[in-house]
């Protein structure tokens, strides 16, 4: 392989080129509208065993991607070291965490120096098996998780670690600007890409990965637990998903610390930042943004009831069929809807294999529902030609961030109902003043709440001139304040910004 | 949702921890069982050889008997842990189908080393081709029965092994005195083996009584050999240690040659062979304390590993064990101290009853220490076996290997009043090894169950 110069490194974690999806889509046509920088990759996956293919055509100016699998590993002895180095090097990792204990970030520099050192570095191997490592390990066991199950802390501490360790002494690839687009073991790697070329590093979270992490630790089955019967969410996670938290949480504050520049896509997430102690000076909002020529003129432009009084309709749910995007709640308010609106047709478009078990239940739900003749499971299908026969769309989930998909349906003209999480109600309702006063493209409901999800889609469907007003609204909305062109140049503007500086150090704050 | 954060569900925790490193103890203990009775049946039969056959003859069959033991154990020790280990894992994996074919396996290439080991040996002999013939299968035999008593060892049906060598030493013991007397030194070989055939087969019964019946043949175990050389080098190192003392004094000056490779030393061999009769009782005691106080505590300190206890608690249950360690030890230290003192009072007592000369006393005296010190020393290894700590196992029995070697040619050059020094030396420097290794292993033990763990 023939080494490049490149511009540009995303670290994706999970999602490009392998996982579709709003950030996987982002960043494809990110690099698309992009042609003049050069990008490279590093892409997390779980592990080789499991069969990923690209779920993207590669664009030209995308090259040398590199995959790390986070999970597999390969621990080879290291080797033999003077005792008194590695117990200074292994200090370090102890200050390092004792710092993160008090809130303070900054001390990764030092531990970086442990184990940049070559042959003489720190090793998996010193930080698996060693009795330095060893030490710490209890001495932590006894300061903050005393009474809990040692071989759950021990394994709890080798499968969360293990990765960053791996992560450690991965080669990367070069890049003027390393651009991490999720903390955890991501933004964990930016960092290391950081200190090693000395080259600024660029946050963009389109979700909160610490929230998303916590969402996802709380529902887990498989972390062990105190009582055997924990399956519903909780305030208190207990002892061995708050070490996964404060893993993850870690991993974030670290990535806010030494970022040199984040962006977010709405203020929501901006402030949750700033909560995890990320500068609010080196923050920045950029919406996502959608290719409006490729959603024009989908629909029909005149308004749908110019057919006459219409009595059937089309409500389509854009999304992937897992938990988070709560599609039992959006099966549920159909089953209200189709009540009122006899003539209902539901058309479930996004992939179903990602959590066959929770699809398996839907399907059941839709079943005892007695829905089956309304509603279909499209799969993995291309969208923008099912948008055309779409007269509303809804979104339930539990957590988002800022939805393409409610960009893409009022960009066609489709008004869409959406929970109120994340940006949805700036999308819908407007932000500022003057988008406010746009008008509304869509309505907001209660997370989790079929009997109002189930009134506004009926609102909609059966108010033509509100209708029309919203598809305006929307078509309005999106064209002024989420283009991809406007992203596509914020970005470009950041980029130059960052393979400019000399330095991380030299980048400053400013103001996009 | 960028992040895969962890799917980690499939590499979460692993049963690790194989809890049946009991099956060491009883394949040590059993292998030094029978070895003990064979020294005891040699024993026996001196004190009858006047009777029979020539002098001359008897001391050509002791020498064939004592060879054959000193190397089937060292050959077969070269797979008998690594054997063990094996069959310990899939009992725990809960497959015992493979006990026949492995017992199969390792009988057709143990034998077939057996083989190329006895002929060439016996070639260089200008003993009758019968007598011969004779020698490669005791040798065969005796490889026999060691393979099988791994085996028998898994079962921990020690009564039919009782029964068996009881059975196969009178036997042993009846046939060569009957058959010596009319067939000379060939029919008192042809008497002996019978009786160890009669081992042999009782051992085998109940081997294909107590495990179904399998394909004949289970390569498995190969893999192990690769895995756990360490295993295999102790246990090779261990027997030949305890033999090379042996070896060392047939190089010495005052050796007697009695035919070609069959050499002897009057004054050294009796006195060593009789002083380890005295540690049985220890062995004994040790199984008891072992089965009875120590494993439940060895147990139950692995039972919290897994049981998600907190790691106070464990730390707590690890100072119970170690207690009953020290106990064991102690045990046995005062058990087998009492016997050694009483062994080297009554020395001249002993060795006119053993049929041995003034000469051996003081040299009885001293090795009665060294066997002392060597049951010491084969407890703790079986200790260290429990905690498989393989490679402080090699080391120490590899320091053994080199002291006996060394501070027993040393005593041969010294002279006569420093026979025996050299083994028991040997065992102190080598036990106080063992020590010092059992002693950390027990401090650092959470350390070492966690941190060794694969990942």
């Amino acid at each position: 392989m023939r080494s490049r110069e490149h511009d540009v490194c995303f670290i994706l974690e999970g999602t490009y080129p392998f996982v579709t999806g709003g950030v996987s889509a982002w960043v494809h046509n990110l690099i698309l509208g992009l042609p003049e920088i050069n990008f490279t990759g590093i892409s997390i996956l779980p592990s080789a065993s499991e069969e990923r293919s690209l779920h993207y055509e590669l664009p030209d100016n995308f090259r040398d991607m590199q995959v790390i699998y986070l999970h597999d590993h390969d621990l080879v002895s290291s080797k033999k070291k003077n005792a008194a180095t590695v117990k200074k090097q292994v200090n370090a990792i102890r200050e390092f965490h004792d710092k993160m204990k008090s809130k303070e970030y900054s001390d990764f520099p030092r531990l970086f120096d442990a184990y940049k050192n070559g042959v003489n570095g720190l090793h998996v191997h010193d930080l698996m098996y060693g009795k330095e490592a060893w030490k710490i390990l209890t001495d932590f066991y006894e300061k903050y998780s005393r009474d809990a199950s040692f071989i759950d802390y021990f394994w709890t501490y080798r499968v969360s670690h293990l990765p960053l360790f791996k992560i450690m002494a991965e080669k990367l690839p070069q890049a003027r600007v390393y651009h991490t687009v999720s903390t955890g073991y991501a933004g964990f790697i930016g960092v290391m890409a950081k200190y090693y070329f000395n080259r600024p590093l660029l946050l963009t979270e389109h979700g909160i990965y610490t929230k998303e992490r916590r969402l996802e630790i709380s529902t887990s089955r498989w972390i062990p637990t105190e009582d055997e019967q924990q399956n519903r969410v909780r305030r208190e996670l207990g002892t061995f998903r708050d070490f996964w938290m404060r893993v993850f949480r870690s991993m974030g504050k670290l990535t806010y610390h030494e970022a040199n520049f984040i962006t977010t896509i709405y203020d929501g997430n901006r402030l949750l930042q700033i909560a995890d102690d990320a500068d609010p000076k080196k923050i920045a909002v950029i919406p996502n943004g959608i290719d409006v020529e490729q959603f024009s003129g989908l629909k029909n432009s005149e308004c749908p009831d110019i057919r006459g009084i219409q009595d059937e309709f089309v409500i389509g749910f854009i999304g992937r069929v897992v938990q988070i995007k709560d599609v039992k709640t959006f099966i549920r308010a159909c089953k209200i809807a189709s009540f009122q609106i006899p003539k209902l047709k539901v058309e479930i478009l996004g992939p179903t294999d990602e959590d066959p078990d929770y699809f398996e239940e839907c399907r059941e739900l839709v079943h005892i529902l007695d829905l089956d003749g309304i509603l279909t499971f499209r799969g993995s299908v291309r969208v923008p030609s099912y948008l055309p026969q779409i007269d509303l769309v809804v979104l339930t989930s539990i957590s988002e961030a800022q939805p393409l998909v409610i960009l893409e349906a009022n960009c066609t003209g489709i008004p869409v109902v959406a929970s109120d999480v994340g940006a949805c109600r700036d999308l819908l309702l407007g932000l500022t003043p003057e988008d406010k006063s746009l008008g509304p493209s869509g309505m907001v409901t209660k997370v989790a709440d079929p009997a109002e999800t189930a009134q506004a889609m009926v609102a909609i469907l059966s108010d033509p001139a509100l209708r029309s007003r919203m598809k305006e609204a929307g078509m309005t909305r999106v064209r002024k304040y989420y283009t991809q062109r406007d992203l596509n140049t914020k970005y470009l503007s950041i980029y130059r910004r960052l393979m400019e500086a000399k330095s991380p150090e030299e980048v400053e704050a400013w103001r996009v | 949702m960028a992040g895969i954060g962890f799917e980690l569900k499939k590499i979460l925790r692993r049963d690790t921890f194989s809890s049946e490193m009991k099956a060491y103890l009883y394949s040590a203990l059993i292998s030094s069982g029978p070895w003990v009775m064979s020294v005891a049946c040699i024993a026996v039969l001196g004190l009858y050889r006047f009777s029979g056959i020539a002098s001359f003859d008897y001391e050509v069959f002791r020498a064939t008997v004592t060879c054959t033991f000193a190397f089937s154990l060292i050959h077969v020790g070269v797979f008998q842990l690594v054997v063990t280990r094996y069959l310990a894992d899939r009992f725990y994996a809960e497959d015992e189908r493979i006990t026949l074919a492995t017992f199969i396996t390792s009988s057709v290439i143990i034998l077939c080393g057996g083989v190329m080991l006895s002929v060439p040996f016996y070639m260089m002999f200008p003993l009758p081709f019968g007598y011969k013939m004779l020698g490669v299968i005791l040798f065969e035999i005796i490889c026999g029965i060691w393979i099988t008593m791994i085996f028998i060892a898994a079962v921990k049906n020690y009564n039919s092994i009782v029964y068996a060598f009881a059975a196969g030493v009178t036997v042993s013991i009846g046939g060569a005195l009957l058959l010596g007397k009319y067939y000379g030194l060939t029919g008192y070989l042809l008497g002996y083996t019978i009786g160890q055939a009669v081992i042999l087969y009782c051992l085998i019964s109940r081997l294909l009584v107590e495990f179904p019946p399998s394909d004949p043949w289970n390569a498995g175990v190969f893999r192990y050999f690769r895995k756990y050389w360490d295993l295999m080098a102790a246990g090779f190192i261990f027997n030949l240690a305890i033999w090379v003392d042996k070896f060392v004094f047939w190089a010495a000056p005052d050796a007697r040659t009695i035919m070609q490779a069959f050499i002897t030393h009057d004054l050294y061999e009796p006195a060593v062979f009789y002083s380890y009769l005295t540690i049985v009782p220890t062995l004994a005691i040790f199984l008891i304390r072992i089965e009875t106080e120590f494993y439940d505590h060895y147990r139950s300190y692995y039972a919290r590993v897994t049981g998600k206890a907190p790691l106070s608690a464990i730390l707590q249950e690890k100072e119970k064990m170690a207690t009953r360690i020290l106990r064991s030890v102690r045990d046995v230290f005062v058990v087998q101290g009492g016997i050694t003192l009483l062994g080297m009072f009554f020395a001249a007592e002993l060795c006119s009853a053993g049929g041995l000369t003034p000469l051996h006393i003081p040299l009885l005296r001293v090795s009665l220490i060294g066997s002392f010190l060597m049951a010491l020393f084969t407890i703790t290894v079986i200790v260290l076996y429990y905690f498989d700590l393989r490679r402080r196992v090699l080391l120490a029995v590899t320091i053994l290997l080199v002291l006996n070697t060394l501070l027993s040619f040393f005593t041969t050059m010294m002279g006569i009043q420093y026979y025996g020094y050299g083994f028991t030396y040997a065992y102190f420097f080598a036990l106080l090894t063992a020590f010092y290794m059992l002693y950390d292993g027990v401090k650092n033990l959470e350390y070492i169950t966690f941190a060794r763990q694969p990942v």
